[in-house]
């Protein structure tokens, strides 16, 4: 991986804890850069309309608007932001009706850190729907 | 030419008719004396065939003993009230099939005895709509208990686990304390959810194996 190119995450969870640790993963390895904190859908839409962001890592149960009905707004208002999805609820439950809303990845929560940062490179970088990786 | 008589027997069969339940009227001996053509439809009898026929005919025969037992019941303290409150009463077609019906009773004096209105109301579809809400009642609940354990121990363990990935045991160490305490929390919270009653002993016997463990990769 010879990119030099930072990518600019959002990250959307409900629990401070969460988007917390995430923001500390992800600075820790080189090459992003947290650029928003969401803990809501609309916050989440509302982020991403004005961030532009490389890629969203999006949880499902949230208050006001879940992820999932979160997921067609978000690609409405940014289309270039991959969808990586990072839920509490396992793959068998919900990782195909994320998919087909339009999220990109699905990863089920508890999987090693350094897996969400590759696939949050892999899908920022382009290498098509990641859609495999849970 | 018609007579007085029988022009109030046109008017009394007119409001008959116009009830729009199904009408059977059924005297001390439970025979039925007189239908509405909604009855005949709802039971699929020709008029003529009810009329002078026990009532029980329009029942499922298992129910039969005890209607007639309820009849007498009736008889001797006949009021305006709705049959078998609480109960899920059935009709019988002419052709064997049964149905879910509502009834209402009410007595009307004549000179020839008491004579009990009953209004039969095919309750096929207020059931399924019951049954329907009562089932999407109990998957919202589920849902809403889905949402909770997700809310309340999947994030905790998630945040717990990241911790230690980082290398801030005392970090994790305060996240599984308090993921514990909000399963407990959710736990005393199921056990409660069905009203006072005090949980009788071996409520708590697990049926094994209680919680699905899934094979570690």
């Amino acid at each position: 991986m010879t990119d030099e190119r930072t990518w600019r995450i959002v990250i959307a969870d409900d629990t401070p804890d969460i988007r917390e640790l995430l923001r500390l993963i992800l600075e820790r390895r080189h090459g992003f850069a947290v650029v928003g904190e969401a803990a809501d859908g609309r916050e989440a839409v509302a982020q991403t309309a004005s961030l532009e962001p490389d890629a969203i890592l999006l949880d499902l149960a949230m208050p006001l608007m879940d992820g999932l009905q979160a997921i067609p707004e978000l690609r409405r208002v940014s289309p270039r932001t991959k969808i990586v999805v990072l839920s509490g609820f396992e793959a068998a439950v919900m990782k195909d009706r994320a998919l087909e809303s339009g999220a990109h990845v699905y990863l089920t929560k508890g999987i090693g850190t350094g897996r969400i940062a590759d696939a949050l490179i892999d899908v920022c970088s382009g290498e098509g729907r990641h859609a495999g990786a849970c | 030419v018609t007579r007085p008589w029988q022009q109030l027997e046109d008017e009394f069969q007119t409001f008959l008719e116009a009830t729009p339940d199904g009408v059977v009227l059924v005297d001390g001996e439970g025979r039925i004396v007189r239908v509405n053509g909604h009855a005949e439809r709802l039971f699929g009898y020709p008029r003529a065939e009810l009329v002078g026929s026990p009532v029980e005919q329009l029942l499922p025969e298992r129910f039969r003993d005890r209607h007639r037992a309820h009849r007498a019941g009736y008889h001797a303290r006949p009021r305006t009230r709705a049959m078998g409150e609480g109960q899920e009463l059935f009709g019988r077609r002419k052709d064997g099939t049964e149905f879910p019906v509502d009834i209402s009773l009410g007595p009307v004096e004549t000179q020839a005895g008491t004579v009990v209105v009953a209004a039969v109301r095919d309750a096929t579809e207020r059931r399924r709509a019951e049954d329907l809400s009562r089932r999407l009642a109990a998957d919202e609940l589920r849902r809403q208990q889905a949402l909770e354990l997700n809310d309340g121990v999947v994030q905790g363990l998630a945040a717990a686990s990241m911790a230690m990935e980082l290398g801030d045991t005392d970090r994790a160490r305060a996240l599984v304390a308090d993921t514990l305490d909000s399963a407990r929390a959710i736990v005393r919270h199921l056990l409660e959810e069905h009203g006072d009653a005090p949980l009788p002993p071996g409520a708590l016997v697990r049926s094994a194996p209680a919680i699905v463990r899934r094979d570690r990769r």
